[in-house]
């Protein structure tokens, strides 16, 4: 919220926590998308942000776009964290309810009546 | 005829008594002339000779003292030894005195001058830093935000990082040298964990990906103080950079927790350093003055010297001089618990956590044309095309408030609106804070 928040944005570089691999290896994953964490898997031997990504997926259900706010990454970096926890078995990840239906009719409807306005 | 001779004798007597007192007068004023004499001639001799060295002292000051002087001091040769007086006489005298006051001058006006060249060239590396420093900290922000408009990863991705780790060095060169010149790191971040600054500076050297960190909870996530996050991460750099150069294989780092702080340990399996090395290491460690850089040996061994640099002036302590288990150096930060900070309160996480949330729809809204990487570039290319005209401004406004105007019939009756309405009022607000701090009064 701060600036302060701000100024630790940049402190890990985004190539850094992904051994500067930018292609998850799945591309079902989307911002909206739902992170599940499982409880039972065992934390060790993950590196510094998956395990962070997971404790803050453990106490429920989190998207995809509030881990990545909260490792203060790009969400294309998250993606790549986050697809190689669901190959582990680590995460699972399920599809959000489609919501973005209506915003897209109206700004549709939007341009449209501009457009004739024109 | 009587009266005659009496008168005859007595003038007689009377002359001769006036002729041998004056006799014995002369006789004596010279023997006292004589006595006068001999001790002038005695002094004239020694203030001859007095002289005589004198002179000669005044041609060995000038030919061999000053020039002597001059070659240690100021052309900086080691081993020249300033020779003292030639004339041992002369010592304690108010001439030996003129000279050592000559040479104490000559002393003080290289120092003046010194100091003084030290800080102007000083300054204006500071100014001439702080300036490609600001361009490639924005370069850094161009790098994550072009990242976060295509949420997708791509190539394009691949490049940008690839750019980013370029950039990130560099600005990490830059940084070293204006601490070298007597300045701060020239960034002040907010409390950051351990675990990110060991993931920090593992991004600043070339070889990250040999650097393996060993996250335990414990310590990874214990807040360092925001002041002092950038030194240690220059200094933990510093330390990697070192350790990655001097191997081939892993280089492990740990935190570790003892009794009045935290230690970051940094093992390399590479070269170790014999006892001259870790004695110099040990010496450039422990000197925490600003370096002269017109004395500077060998530009390519700066690290030490960064690093006891910072710990002097922010309070930690840095250690090369023990092997590490795979027969390597073992270096050691040691941070004292007083540097240690609180992390972002609460209220601050779920804020930021409230701005992303309302992020997520407006991307969501954009996810039909993200697909297509090209096609979203085809459309942010026709923006500028039709820029020069009004309807672009019209249409960027609208833009960031767009999921507050689909609920803008009934704002006050929708909490969960209002309060996405204050995350994005917050996130602008923000956006405009931080963008003034990169020194840039206008975003690109």
């Amino acid at each position: 919220m701060t600036p302060r928040g701000r100024r630790r944005a940049g402190m890990v570089r985004p190539y850094t926590p992904t051994g500067g691999r930018a292609a998850p290896t799945r591309r079902t994953l989307d911002l909206a998308t739902l992170l599940i964490a499982d409880p039972d898997k065992p934390l060790h031997g993950l590196d510094a942000h998956s395990r962070r990504l997971m404790q803050h997926c453990l106490p429920g259900v989190l998207s995809l776009a509030e881990v990545s706010a909260d490792l203060q990454l790009p969400a294309a970096v998250t993606k790549v964290l986050v697809s190689s926890l669901v190959d582990s078995s680590h995460l699972v990840s399920r599809d959000p309810v489609p919501a973005a239906q209506q915003h897209d009719r109206q700004l549709l409807e939007r341009i449209r009546d501009a457009l004739i306005n024109l | 005829m009587l009266d005659s001779l009496v008168t005859a004798t007595a003038l007689l007597g009377g002359g001769f008594a006036t002729t041998s007192v004056g006799l014995i007068v002369q006789a004596r004023r010279k023997r006292a002339l004589a006595a006068r004499v001999t001790p002038l001639e005695a002094q004239r001799d020694s203030a001859l000779a007095y002289a005589g060295a004198m002179e000669a002292e005044s041609k060995h000051f000038a030919e061999v003292r000053m020039p002597a002087l001059v070659d240690a001091l100021a052309r900086g040769h080691r081993g020249v030894p300033v020779p003292g007086l030639s004339q041992e006489r002369l010592a304690g005298s108010p001439i030996d005195h003129g000279h050592q006051t000559v040479m104490g001058l000559l002393q003080e006006a290289l120092t003046v001058t010194r100091d003084q060249i030290g800080l102007s060239a000083r300054s204006s590396v500071r100014d001439i830093i702080d300036e490609a420093q600001t361009h490639l900290h924005r370069c850094q922000l161009n790098v994550v935000e072009e990242m976060d408009r295509y949420p997708q990863g791509t190539t394009y991705h691949q490049s940008l990082m690839g750019f980013d780790h370029l950039v990130t060095q560099a600005l990490h060169t830059l940084q070293r040298t204006r601490i070298l010149a007597g300045s701060w790191p020239g960034l002040q971040r907010a409390d950051c964990t351990f675990g990110e600054v060991v993931e920090s500076a593992r991004g600043r050297i070339n070889a990250y990906l040999r650097v393996s960190y060993t996250y335990e909870p414990g310590s990874g996530e214990t807040w360092l103080e925001g002041r002092v996050v950038e030194p240690v991460t220059v200094a933990l750099t510093e330390l990697l950079s070192n350790a990655t150069a001097y191997s081939d294989g892993k280089v492990f780092v740990e935190v570790q927790a003892f009794q009045t702080g935290f230690c970051i340990v940094v093992d390399d399996g590479g070269l170790n350093m014999n006892a001259y090395q870790r004695e110099e290491a040990a010496r450039k460690l422990s000197r925490h003055t600003v370096l002269d850089v017109t004395t500077l040996q060998d530009t390519r061994q700066l690290g030490f010297a960064v690093i006891g640099r910072l710990a002097g002036e922010y309070g930690f302590a840095a250690d090369v001089t023990s092997t590490s288990p795979y027969g390597g150096v073992r270096a050691v930060l040691r941070i004292p618990r007083e540097l240690f900070g609180h992390g972002p309160t609460a209220e601050e996480t779920q804020a930021e956590r409230r701005a992303a949330a309302s992020r997520t729809p407006g991307h969501a809204s954009a996810s039909p044309t993200e697909a297509p990487p090209e096609g979203d570039q085809a459309d942010r290319r026709g923006e500028p095309s039709d820029g020069s005209v009004l309807p672009q401004r019209r249409r960027r406004s609208p833009r960031p408030t767009a999921p507050v105007a689909t609920g803008a019939p009934a704002p006050a009756e929708d909490p969960e609106t209002f309060t996405q309405g204050f995350a994005h009022l917050a996130e602008t607000i923000r956006d405009h804070e931080s963008s003034p701090t990169e020194g840039e009064q206008f975003r690109a």
